[in-house]
Formats: C-alpha cells, sequence, structure tokens
C-alpha cells in the first residue's frame, strides 16, 4: 500500500493544529491565568517523552540500576543541569549508554 | 529585523547539533521499516514533526491500517495546539502569510528558543527571532533526514542511536525547571507518562501531559 495517504493526512492535520490559534484573526487573548498554565506546557510534554523512554526496555517496565538507559539519562540528566547545551548532554548520554554496553 | 532574525538563529545554534542525530534516526527508521526513499524524504517537509514521523513509520512498518497510523502521529502533535495558543499573543499583529509560515514551522524546539526570548528582557523583532530560529531548524531537519534516508540500513542498531531522541527531549526538559511548579509538573508528568505507557494510540503522552497540567493549573490558581 502506498504511503502518500497517510503522509498527506498527517501533514494537513497537524497544520491544523499548529495553526489553531496562529491563524484565527478574531480570537480572544488567553488570560494571564490561561497564559501562566501554558508556559508550564513544555515540562509537561517534555517529561511524559522522556521518562517512558528511560524506564521502559523494549515495552518492560525496568526501573533497575541494571537499566543502562535509565542509568545514562538519570548522568545525562545532570550534565544538562549544569552544561545547559544540548550537544554536550547527548555526548555524555550516549558515552555512558556506549560504555554500559560494552563494559556494564 | 534582519538582528533579529540572526539572534533567532544563535539561539537554536546549539540545538541544531542535536537535531541532526534526531533527524538521521528519522531517515534510518523511515526506510528500515519499509518506506520507499522519495516519500520518506518528503514526509519531513510536508508533516516536518519528527517524533510524530518516527512513530508513523513504524506503525506502518507494523502493519498497522493508515487511520492508526494518522491518528498517533496527530495525538503526538496535540502539543502543538497548547504551543499554538502560547504564542499566539506575540504574533497579534503579522500579516497572513506571516501566519500561515508560522503556523507551518511550529516546533518544540522553535517554540522553546523563541518563548524564553520573548520572556527575557530588551527589545527583540519577534516574528524575526522566531523566523530564524525555525528556518535554521526546518533546514537542518531537511538535510538531516535525507541524510538518515542515504546512509539508510547501513546503521548498526546495536549502537543505540535511537536514545539520542530521549537525550534530545531531556536537553530541552531540564532548563524549564528553574522554579518549583514546573519541577512538579515534570514528576507528575513523568510518573503519569509511565503509568499511562501501555494506553492505546499513544494516547499515554496526551493523558500524561494533561494530568500534569491540570496539577500546574490547581498550583496556579491555589498554591
Amino acid at each position: 500500500m502506498s504511503a502518500w495517504g497517510w503522509i498527506l493526512a498527517l501533514g494537513l492535520g497537524t497544520f491544523a493544529i499548529r495553526a489553531s490559534f496562529l491563524l484565527p484573526r478574531r480570537r480572544g487573548e488567553p488570560s494571564p491565568y490561561v497564559t501562566r498554565v501554558l508556559q508550564l506546557v513544555p515540562a509537561a510534554v517534555l517529561s511524559a517523552l522522556v521518562v517512558p523512554a528511560l524506564f521502559y526496555v523494549d515495552g518492560v517496565f525496568a526501573p533497575t540500576w541494571t537499566n543502562d538507559r535509565l542509568v545514562a539519562g538519570v548522568i545525562a540528566a545532570v550534565v544538562a543541569w549544569r552544561a545547559k547545551n544540548v550537544m554536550v548532554t547527548l555526548i555524555a548520554g550516549m558515552t555512558v549508554l556506549w560504555a554500559l554496553m560494552l563494559f556494564g | 529585523m534582519q538582528s533579529s532574525v540572526v539572534a533567532g538563529l544563535r539561539a537554536v545554534a546549539p540545538i541544531l547539533v542535536g537535531v541532526v542525530p534526531f533527524g538521521m534516526i528519522y531517515g534510518v527508521v523511515a526506510v528500515s521499516q519499509g518506506l520507499d526513499r522519495l516519500p520518506a524524504i518528503l514526509m519531513s517537509s510536508i508533516v516536518f514533526a519528527g517524533a510524530s514521523q518516527i512513530a508513523a513509520a513504524e506503525l506502518w512498518g507494523q502493519g498497522a491500517p493508515w487511520f492508526i497510523v494518522v491518528a498517533t502521529g496527530l495525538v503526538i502533535n496535540l502539543r502543538f495546539l497548547m504551543y499554538s495558543a502560547s504564542l499566539a499573543p506575540h504574533m497579534n499583529d503579522l500579516q497572513p502569510w506571516q501566519r500561515w509560515l508560522g503556523s507551518y514551522l511550529l516546533t518544540d524546539q522553535g517554540y522553546a528558543v523563541s518563548v524564553i526570548r520573548f520572556q527575557s528582557p530588551g527589545e527583540v523583532h519577534r516574528f524575526g527571532f522566531y523566523l530564524g530560529a525555525s528556518i535554521a531548524l526546518w533546514s537542518t531537519w531537511q538535510a538531516s533526514s535525507l541524510l538518515g534516508v542515504v546512509v539508510g540500513l547501513q546503521v548498526p542498531a546495536a549502537w543505540g542511536l535511537e536514545f539520542s531522541v530521549p537525550l534530545m527531549f531531556l536537553a530541552l526538559l531540564i532548563p524549564t525547571l528553574r522554579t518549583p511548579t514546573p519541577v512538579i509538573v515534570a514528576i507528575v508528568s513523568g510518573a503519569a507518562a509511565l503509568a499511562f505507557h501501555t494506553l492505546p494510540l499513544h494516547l499515554g503522552l496526551i493523558a500524561a501531559a494533561t494530568t500534569g497540567l491540570m496539577v500546574g493549573a490547581w498550583r496556579e490558581r491555589f498554591a
């Protein structure tokens, strides 16, 4: 089956989501309270993306120190806190993961 | 405006280096799931949303029906709704073409660096800054996903390169945790994401983020 159909549908739908508040001329401005809550969105969404990726290994919940990705993720989080730099965080996390995979 | 475009480009530059492996991983995943090269390459400009592109390509490779593939991608991209509402007050005076272009270019990273800049002191041409950051991200995404498609099946899975995806989200998450409320929101959202991980259609992400936001909304109101 051709992939073009679902690619176009996903593209149009994604554009509609992105445009929902940016395109309409007559939309109400969010209240200061709503704005403060919206500022919490990145913390909520990014955490929901990251945490399962660290704790689940091949679909199995693995909250242990033998979970290489969890250990690498925790160290990368400390590095991210100190360095405030995406590339340094990436290198640190991948280096720890590879070291654990090779020698762990 | 030109200096603001450059400022946006500079603000996003450190993040671009992290986008490259993300884009390459998408390209590798797409062709290894059996997508032809042309749709795999053009999906990056038609959809232009990495996490949803990776999830959609994987589901399609696993033989999921097209509406499940689309629904899953849209659920992952529902977060743009919140970004769109958050950015709209900053883009009140824009021309229609700027709104269309700005909508198409909306990303996690472009949103993140722009909102951080708009909340900081000092004058900046907001659309210029957003455009500079977003076009840099768009170009990097196209080039790196193209590279991933070309490299294709030659990257050994044993390298675990796909781990750079959560690492990149982690590097974006940590700087948002400067005050107690976002820390609590992130903890609740992360714990909820573990609990909701087995929900169908990747609904776990939205369910978890909504739970975290509800706790944050409660704290903003009463704490």
